[in-house]
């Protein structure tokens, strides 16, 4: 009987070097991407068109503290097939002084980022105003039920529905620009032992599965 | 302690390193996960934190299932506003993160009312055995006895993994690489560790699953023994009592003890009905026992504290019922093309595209997060050449098949039973909630038979290449894995 020829000499490890260096490459190309970042939200889902507010009026709710390193806000708006209006967007303390504001005079409907420019604390945020500029109406997404009654008005009137916002960082950023913030996050919202060495060492107990991997399979496949 | 370390001991080295990486990879899982991501996991803690705290399990009643503790923790943690939409975050900033910290040290009770949840009407194996980490945490914080009950799923996740490696040693004894390859593509396989990553009682069942596999082809190429006629009956029982899915398994699982019963008679008649009852003593007498308990000391309604009433209920909501007819044709229409004499469409687009091989790919979180479009698009057109060289591989060890032939036909049987039963209880709900019912994880009861898909796959390229195509299929479910902790990383910190 003949016996099976033996798999060409290094096969599998030709196999394994190529892959991990596509793994490598891929990975780097991945992390190497820039867009704007999140820093948080207003904690109100974008369901569904919540909000229908007419040309000219100004929409505003109550809100949270705006997350420190806050920069710019992103809504979902829907314009009925016309083109966006003019938006401004104020974050307001509890003395109704505006703490950040922003605005964009055009565009299209789907998410909106409007560019924030602060003029106090984000922390002392307790309220937020939309000003929709020129005569049509704008659908804005959100949440349909308050969480209050009298959450959300619409020039002063109370309105059904609480919109959504999304707050993020100001300038678009790479994953590897993030790397020093997602180590930050990683020991929020767990357990108190976690903190800021979690990530760096989930980091190396992952290299160490993909390496201690990678020589057993160069050893048992061979 | 000494036999269970000759036991480590007496394991190929392969096996164990299989062990040690699916324990280390399942381990970082369950630190990238934030708390209460992984689904149903709120629910599986609040049982575990019942039977931890009370010693029993929840009696169902009408009150909160999740104790103070676990509601502000959820509240705090920004739970109901973060699962669903892919673009929600829950803790992000030390402001909140203090929150947090602040009342869960404000010494809030642990003990629920032990209300109804989707977890309580399933048995308390996988809850009792999660009670241990939670009473040998170091703090009584929720998040940390959260972290540490985590460790207990990493490590079923890794026995997972060693049961599929010497399952597929046992039914491929000549291809030592393919152990590694089929058990190395479980460990690394996105959907099971990121059930692995949290307080979850189906990694009870896919371990107990994975054993009674491993069980059942020991014996049949060993024989019969009494030893292993009581470690079949122990799978099954460790299956029986963490959730009744198993009981979907047990027609095949019966099939294959007869059929091993019956190799015995040569060796006496007495012998192998001896051998065949002890199985079914050591796997039914434990769960008989949970059932008498479930009537008299937990007053838990019925023998089966009502875990299969949702699943067989043909009753629906508006006073309809699902008929014999439906059931059938959901059933196919769930894996196969619908045919033209069925009514009813159940499905949009091919199930076994959508639900199947997409959710084998990755549908994570509470179902709110997926790759981008065009991974699934990759899978679906790796799956053709992929099936090709498992028939191909199907087709190299048909010798290996003949001999192995009426074992394999139970694990069709096996394989059958849970396929009904998905889609059995999927008709119900779908007709009684609108909504869809299956995901790719409910076959995790055969994560056997995906290890050994794997290895077929690599013995399709032929004895020479096997080793080869055999790396290669491990180090695409490596990247698989890898990029799916980057996607979970970017869905909850990014």
């Amino acid at each position: 009987m003949r016996r099976p020829s033996a798999p060409p000499r290094n096969a599998v490890r030709f196999v394994l070097a190529i892959g991990v260096l596509g793994v490598l490459a891929t990975l780097i190309l991945d992390m190497s991407g820039a867009a704007l970042r999140l820093s948080g939200s207003d904690g109100i889902k974008p369901q569904v068109f919540a909000t229908v507010a007419p040309g000219g009026s100004t929409v505003c709710q109550a809100v949270g503290p705006l997350p420190p390193d806050t920069g710019a806000a992103k809504i979902l708006v829907g314009t009925y097939g016309r083109p966006l209006p003019p938006l401004r967007m104020r974050f307001l303390d509890t003395s109704g002084s505006t703490v950040a504001a922003g605005g964009v005079r055009g565009g299209r409907q789907g998410y909106v980022v409007i560019p924030l420019t602060r003029s106090g604390r984000l922390s002392s945020v307790t309220r937020v105003c939309l000003s929709i500029g020129e005569r049509f109406r704008l659908a804005i997404a959100g949440t349909p039920a308050p969480t209050q009654p009298v959450d959300e008005v619409i020039d002063g009137r109370p309105a059904p529905g609480v919109f959504s916002i999304f707050y993020l960082r100001a300038r678009p950023e790479t994953w590897w620009q993030l790397l020093p913030v997602l180590d930050h996050r990683f020991g929020l919202g767990k357990a108190p032992f976690f903190g800021r060495w979690t990530l760096p060492v989930l980091a190396l107990l992952m290299l160490a599965v993909w390496a201690g991997a990678i020589r057993f399979l160069a050893r048992e496949l061979r | 302690m000494r036999r269970l370390r000759t036991a480590i001991a007496g394991l190929p080295a392969a096996a164990r390193a299989c062990f040690l990486l699916a324990l280390v990879n399942a381990v970082v899982w369950g630190a990238i996960v934030p708390p209460f991501q992984v689904p149903d996991e709120t629910s599986h803690f609040a049982y575990a934190q019942y039977l931890a705290e009370t010693g029993k399990p929840p009696p169902q009643g009408p009150g909160a299932a999740y104790s103070p503790q676990e509601s502000y923790a959820l509240q705090d943690l920004l739970f109901s506003q973060t699962i669903g939409d892919p673009n929600m975050r829950g803790v992000l900033t030390t402001a909140q993160n203090r929150v947090l910290q602040r009342d869960l040290s404000r010494g809030l009770s642990p003990l629920s009312e032990g209300g109804a949840s989707p977890a309580t009407n399933q048995p308390p194996l996988y809850y009792a055995l999660a009670a241990v980490p939670y009473w040998i945490s170091p703090s009584h914080q929720i998040l940390t006895r959260l972290a540490i009950m985590r460790l207990l799923s990493a490590l079923l996740a890794a026995g997972t993994v060693l049961a599929v490696f010497l399952f597929l040693r046992e039914l491929l004894p000549g291809s030592p690489w393919a152990w590694t390859v089929g058990a190395l593509m479980v460990a690394f396989q996105p959907m099971v560790d990121f059930i692995a990553a949290g307080v979850q009682g189906d990694n009870l069942l896919y371990l107990a699953s994975a054993v009674t596999f491993l069980a059942l082809a020991r014996a049949y190429r060993r024989g019969l023994t009494r030893a292993r006629a009581a470690g079949i009956g122990a799978a099954c029982a460790v299956g029986l009592l963490t959730k009744l899915t198993f009981l979907a398994l047990t027609p095949g699982i019966a099939l294959a003890v007869l059929i091993l019963g019956r190799r015995e008679l040569a060796t006496g008649r007495r012998r192998a009905v001896g051998l065949v009852a002890l199985a079914a003593v050591v796997a039914l007498v434990p769960f008989g026992v949970y059932g008498l308990l479930n009537l008299t000391a937990w007053h838990r309604g019925s023998f089966l504290a009502g875990g299969t009433v949702g699943a067989t209920a043909s009753t629906l909501p508006g006073g309809g019922v699902v008929t014999l007819h439906e059931t059938l044709d959901y059933i196919w229409e769930q894996y196969l093309p619908r045919l033209p004499f069925m009514h009813r469409r159940f499905f949009a687009g091919t199930p076994l595209i959508n639900i199947w091989l997409n959710g084998l790919v990755g549908r994570f979180g509470w179902l709110d997060y997926s790759f981008p479009g065009w991974v699934y698009t990759l899978a679906k057109v790796l799956l053709i050449p992929f099936l090709a060289l498992a028939l191909s591989g199907l087709l190299r060890a048909r010798g290996a098949i003949r001999r192995l032939l009426p074992l394999l036909l139970s694990f069709g049987v096996m394989t059958l039973g849970l396929l009904v039963a998905i889609g059995y209880a999927g008709v119900r709900y779908q007709l009684s909630t609108g909504y869809p019912f299956a995901q790719a994880r409910y076959l995790f009861p055969l994560l056997a038979l995906y290890g050994l898909l794997g290895a077929l796959v690599a013995r399709g390229a032929g004895r020479r290449w096997a080793p080869v195509l055999g790396a290669g299929l491990v180090l695409l479910a490596m990247a698989h894995g890898l990029f799916a902790e980057t996607l979970t990383i970017s869905r909850y910190y990014g």
